[in-house]
């Protein structure tokens, strides 16, 4: 038996949100942006991987998997998950409004992002079963309504759906921005 | 997932004409915003295609109302055909998108959503007799409650659009 399988709210996940879009694009801009976003935040980013395929003769498949991880307190910490995938991407050539020239990305792009709020991330309270008994108390009832209103609430909102606004801004997309993002931040 | 219950099954709004589509999904998430729901992103899909932008945006917010029952609304927009034009908006010229969307709205109740009445038959039709005998009154409070954010939520996207509106009652909250 795994400590999973019995120790509650070891882990609590928010929706996964989605972003498709289809036209020309700054690719380096909007990895540069996502980069710059969880700097400013704190978090440690990573590339997990990045797969380069060419299917077809219409362009590049590239998937590129990040991973940004804040240890925010001792007790939990933050992870973000993004995957964006491109598909039939070629290099075009685009005259800015100021009339200059600028090498630009076309194509299709789907991006996945989802974060996690990870209790005990150095595992310090599952080294026994009786210390990973007391975790799960400790998650279930003592902590539960933080752990779901306040830590989860603040990933979601601060940092998840930031992001997810900022892509569609950097994507100049017609959904751009979002109403609540001025909202939160005060618990 | 617990028991589902469909309460408004797709109130829809057809509309062609100007309209500046990133504010009215700003409208719409700050409608949700004030009655207190949490935002779940499900679709946000745009392509550039030759006759203009094809949009199409999705989200399901959700609201726990006890422990027991939570709304979700279900806000589905396709846009068609989306191109810029220019307008004269008090006496100064500005951008606005032109194009035809269709607004599909879905109220649903999800009670008993950790599923903690699923573990047994009899527990599944202890279940059944609670939500439509014992607590029959705040079941259909719950519902009616439910109607009227859509209501009042359909009613904003009207007055967005300006649309013609003929005199009408907004259900009352119960």
């Amino acid at each position: 038996m795994k400590p999973e399988d019995f120790i509650h709210f070891a882990e609590a996940g928010t929706p996964t949100v989605y972003i498709q879009y289809k036209g020309i694009l700054d690719m380096q801009d909007l990895y540069e942006s996502i980069a710059d976003f969880f700097h400013q935040k704190k978090f440690k980013f990573y590339e997990k991987q990045q797969r380069h395929r060419r299917p077809g003769p219409f362009g590049a498949e590239i998937l590129h998997q990040f991973e940004a991880r804040r240890e925010v307190e001792e007790y939990y910490e933050w992870i973000v998950n993004i995957d964006i995938e491109t598909f039939d991407m070629h290099d075009v050539d685009v005259v800015l409004k100021n009339g200059t020239k600028k090498k630009m990305t076309k194509g299709r792009i789907w991006v996945q992002l989802y974060g996690t709020v990870e209790m005990d991330y150095e595992k310090i309270w599952e080294k026994s079963a009786f210390l990973a008994k007391l975790k799960s108390f400790y998650n279930k009832y003592i902590i539960k309504k933080r752990i779901e209103s306040v830590w989860w609430d603040e990933l979601y909102y601060n940092i998840v759906l930031k992001l997810h606004a900022l892509i569609k801004e950097r994507l100049k997309m017609l959904s751009e921005g979002y109403e609540a993002r001025h909202m939160h931040g005060v618990h | 997932m617990g028991h589902v219950k469909i309460i408004v099954d797709h109130d829809k709004i057809d509309y062609s004409g100007p309209i500046n589509i990133s504010d009215l999904f700003r409208m719409i998430e700050n409608f949700i915003w004030e009655k207190g729901y949490d935002k779940k992103q499900e679709k946000d899909f745009e392509q550039n295609t030759e006759r203009g932008k094809f949009v199409e945006w999705q989200i399901s917010p959700w609201k726990w109302i006890t422990d027991y029952t939570r709304y979700i609304i279900k806000v589905r927009i396709l846009g068609y055909d989306i191109l810029k034009t220019d307008v004269v908006a008090d006496g100064k010229k500005t951008k606005v998108d032109n194009g035809r969307l269709i607004i599909v709205i879905d109220g649903f109740i999800e009670y008993d959503a950790d599923s903690r009445w699923e573990q047994n038959p009899f527990l599944h039709f202890l279940r059944a007799i609670y939500d439509n005998f014992v607590f029959k009154a705040y079941t259909e409070n719950f519902e009616q409650k439910l109607v009227h954010d859509i209501n009042h939520l359909h009613d904003h996207i009207e007055k967005f659009f300006n649309m013609y509106r003929h005199y009408k009652l907004i259900s009352k909250p119960a």
